[in-house]
């Protein structure tokens, strides 16, 4: 009897702790933050920007904010005086930041800082880089949409399973923040007709914006990072001495069924060399000329493939003019010259800009479709 | 005379005690310490350290097998005197007292840091205690059969960082040992301090069933840690790119944040708590050992009077005083001086003793 007594004294006694649930937060009490954004004032000052799903039976769907603040938790707190619970960064899915903010603000990644010391913070939100103030994007109701996150990270997801856009996740921008080897890459989008993704933002080094790639280039782009999802598709253009057609019949388009990339990397005359082989192996989806695939599939496989080779050298050069490696050829070069990459570790971007990429591209034809 | 024949554990239970004790937070630290010696050949000191703690592990059993129904206190007094024991009674004590406490405030603070921002950290370690007490009033068995469970309850681990696969780069494991072998070299001492607690052999053979497995269970018991520590350290080299593995705190925490999967959130919490049983293995047996050398000091049988007295005390303290981070950190340094003493020197000076003893008196006895 006195020992049950004892235990259940005890028992009772360990519960006075669990009285403290100092960290329970109820849903009702919290304003779920989905969106977030940085950008600027005119006197460049950092604003922050939150776009807050509503949950009771209110006219909007949402609720947009923003204020004027030094750091992202200054924001926070200026934000929590309009919202009706406490402001909750949590669930935070995509943080967008305007293209002037970060073209003007030096070391802007800083301002992220609080997304990775605050254990709280999730560091899987997309990061895109919005072309317009971000007043534009947060205020914007498009009639066909649904409310402000889930349209972007709609639009986001589909673009990127297709591989036409990047997908940068917080944690992959800090990866690359933090990589000599490689520049960092982020979505961009804007609002023309309607919020539309325009390709894939460059950023050097530092952070700073360089310039942009559409989105056909980031399908190249994403081919050469080995990161393709499921399938990806080109539209190309036959030689007509091939096609013997004239004009607009040249076209075929593919959809790749696999790809492999292999990068090989030298270093030889004083700047790095690298050879990379494409092969795709792939299915050809649409034709509008009359050539017979039977007869001359070799051929159409290699005009394909010269063609596609254009496009990746285009790329190259661009990237290269540019000086910065979003592939990540740096780290190919750490991997296998690092007594030479080590010279060069602090400007990769300058190194990779000299140096001589060869492209090589075989395409397959897998299957010419269900008609002759 | 058996004086722990109703204690014994299967050579299983003292495998799971050795590694469990190691693991616990070297899991969490260790990848950010290895590229820190020696960059992304780290593994490579691993497997050295591993080697050395091995050796070291087996001293310590070639050593006991003199007295395989007495600890190493009971060597002691029968070696060297009654009095040399009953220091190192105390010494032993006050180290694993030491070496509890400063597994159970990094344990605290990393929930504090990740789940439980809002609640004191004095409430989260009292907390901790309770069932540290109920496990380590049971005696060696009970926390055997502990071991067992929160390993068993722990094989989940991989298959969770399995999710992580798709975000690692490979490439960065290369080049192998690009500044040659001398960063290794001097890397393999640093790594000492995440094999601590192999010192506990000491107390444990006299319980083993099998002493004839116990080089076995020790060679086990050591493949086992640095099986989990290769694991997570060639995962983390993958995972972060070069300038990140310096700028992170708790790499193996922070990269399940990454991981986002469609019907939970915030993977790293959940991780944090069941890992609490393997966190648990770095407290909850040095108490019962400092427990248990206290009342061999005063001559007790009973160890759970001491280890009410020191839980009691721990509890009270940390209600005015929890160290943070930083503080935690430095008291690991601390721990890692006294553990190389404490567990890779003594025992190779202890048994240099044996051996000369018994060379001395196998001389005289003859004449």
């Amino acid at each position: 009897m006195k020992r049950i007594a004892r235990k259940l004294g005890v028992a009772l006694l360990s519960l006075g702790p669990l009285t403290g649930c100092y960290d329970r937060v109820d849903l009702e009490d919290a304003s779920l933050s989905l969106v977030a954004g940085v950008d600027i004032t005119e006197d460049h000052r950092t604003m922050s920007y939150t776009s807050i799903p509503v949950f009771s039976k209110a006219e909007k769907k949402s609720q947009e904010l923003k204020v004027v603040a030094n750091t992202q938790r200054q924001g926070r707190g200026k934000l929590d005086a309009f919202t009706v619970g406490s402001f909750n960064g949590r669930k935070i899915k995509v943080i967008a930041l305007s293209k002037r903010f970060v073209q003007e603000t030096p070391d802007w990644f800083r301002y992220m800082d609080i997304y990775f010391r605050d254990g709280r913070n999730p560091i899987t939100p997309r990061v895109i880089l919005f072309d317009g103030k971000l007043d534009q994007l947060f205020f914007y109701h498009s009639p066909s949409q649904p409310m402000l996150p889930l349209m972007l990270m709609g639009m986001i997801k589909s673009a990127s399973d297709r591989s036409e856009s990047v997908a940068t996740t917080l944690q992959e921008l800090h990866r690359q923040m933090n990589e000599e080897g490689q520049t960092p890459f982020l979505t961009q989008m804007s609002i023309k007709q309607d919020a539309m993704i325009d390709g894939t933002s460059l950023l050097d080094h530092q952070g700073r914006y360089v310039d942009m790639l559409s989105m056909p280039e980031t399908v190249l782009l994403r081919v050469l990072q080995k990161k393709t999802g499921e399938s990806v598709g080109f539209t190309l253009r036959l030689p007509p001495g091939l096609t013997g057609s004239s004009g607009e019949a040249d076209w075929v388009s593919i959809s790749t069924e696999r790809v492999k990339v292999k990068i090989g990397s030298a270093y030889a005359g004083g700047r790095f060399k690298f050879s990379v082989h494409v092969r795709f192996s792939a299915s050809v989806v649409e034709k509008l000329s009359s050539l017979d695939l039977d007869d001359h599939q070799r051929e159409a496989e290699l005009a394909c493939a010269e063609e596609l080779r254009d496009k990746f050298e285009a790329l190259i050069g661009k990237l290269q003019q540019k000086k910065v490696d979003p592939v990540g050829f740096g780290i190919y070069a750490r991997a296998y010259h690092y007594q030479r990459f080590k010279q060069v570790k602090d400007n990769w971007g300058e190194a990779f800009g000299q140096a001589d990429v060869q492209i090589r591209v075989s395409v397959a034809f897998a299957d010419e479709g269900s008609v002759k | 005379m058996k004086k722990y024949a109703f204690n014994e554990i299967t050579t299983m239970q003292f495998i799971f005690i050795i590694s469990g004790i190691a693991i616990s937070y070297g899991f969490i630290e260790i990848p950010q310490v290895l590229y820190k010696g020696a960059g992304n050949s780290g593994w490579i000191v691993l497997i050295l350290g591993s080697l050395t703690t091995m050796a070291a592990n087996l001293v310590i059993v070639q050593a006991m097998k003199r007295m395989p129904d007495g600890t190493i206190l009971d060597l002691l007094a029968k070696y060297a005197g009654r009095w040399v024991g009953k220091a190192a009674a105390i010494l032993l004590s006050a180290y694993f007292l030491y070496f509890a406490y400063t597994g159970i405030v990094y344990s605290t603070r990393v929930i504090k840091a990740r789940i439980l921002q809002e609640t004191p950290a004095y409430m989260t370690l009292i907390m901790l205690l309770i069932p540290a007490y109920v496990v380590a009033r049971g005696g060696i068995r009970i926390i055997g059969r502990y071991a067992e469970l929160s390993m068993g309850l722990s094989l989940w681990i991989p298959l969770v960082f399995a999710v992580v696969w798709k975000h690692t780069h490979w490439l960065y494991l290369l080049p192998v040992l690009p500044d040659g072998w001398r960063p290794v070299w001097n890397a393999v001492p640093s790594t000492f301090f995440y094999f601590l607690g192999f010192g506990s052999t000491a107390f444990l053979y006299p319980f083993l069933k099998n002493k004839e497995k116990a080089a076995l269970g020790v060679c086990c018991a050591q493949l086992i840690t640095l099986s989990a520590y290769l694991f997570i350290t060639l995962l983390s080299f993958a995972f972060f790119s070069p300038g990140e593995l310096t700028k992170i705190n708790q790499l193996s925490i922070y990269m399940l944040k990454a991981v986002e999967l469609p019907f939970v959130e915030q993977v790293e919490g959940l991780f944090i708590v069941l890992y609490l049983f393997i966190f648990s293995m770095s407290w909850i047996p040095p108490f019962q050992l400092s427990a248990f050398c206290l009342s061999w000091f005063a001559d007790r049988a009973d160890h759970r009077m001491t280890l009410r007295i020191i839980l009691a005390g721990t509890a009270v303290f940390s209600y005015f005083y929890v160290p943070g981070f930083n503080t935690s950190y430095e008291m690991g340094d601390w721990l890692e001086k006294m553990g190389i003493l404490v567990e890779y020197a003594a025992p190779v000076l202890l048994l240099g003793y044996l051996l000369l003893y018994d060379a001395v008196r196998g001389r005289r006895r003859p004449s």
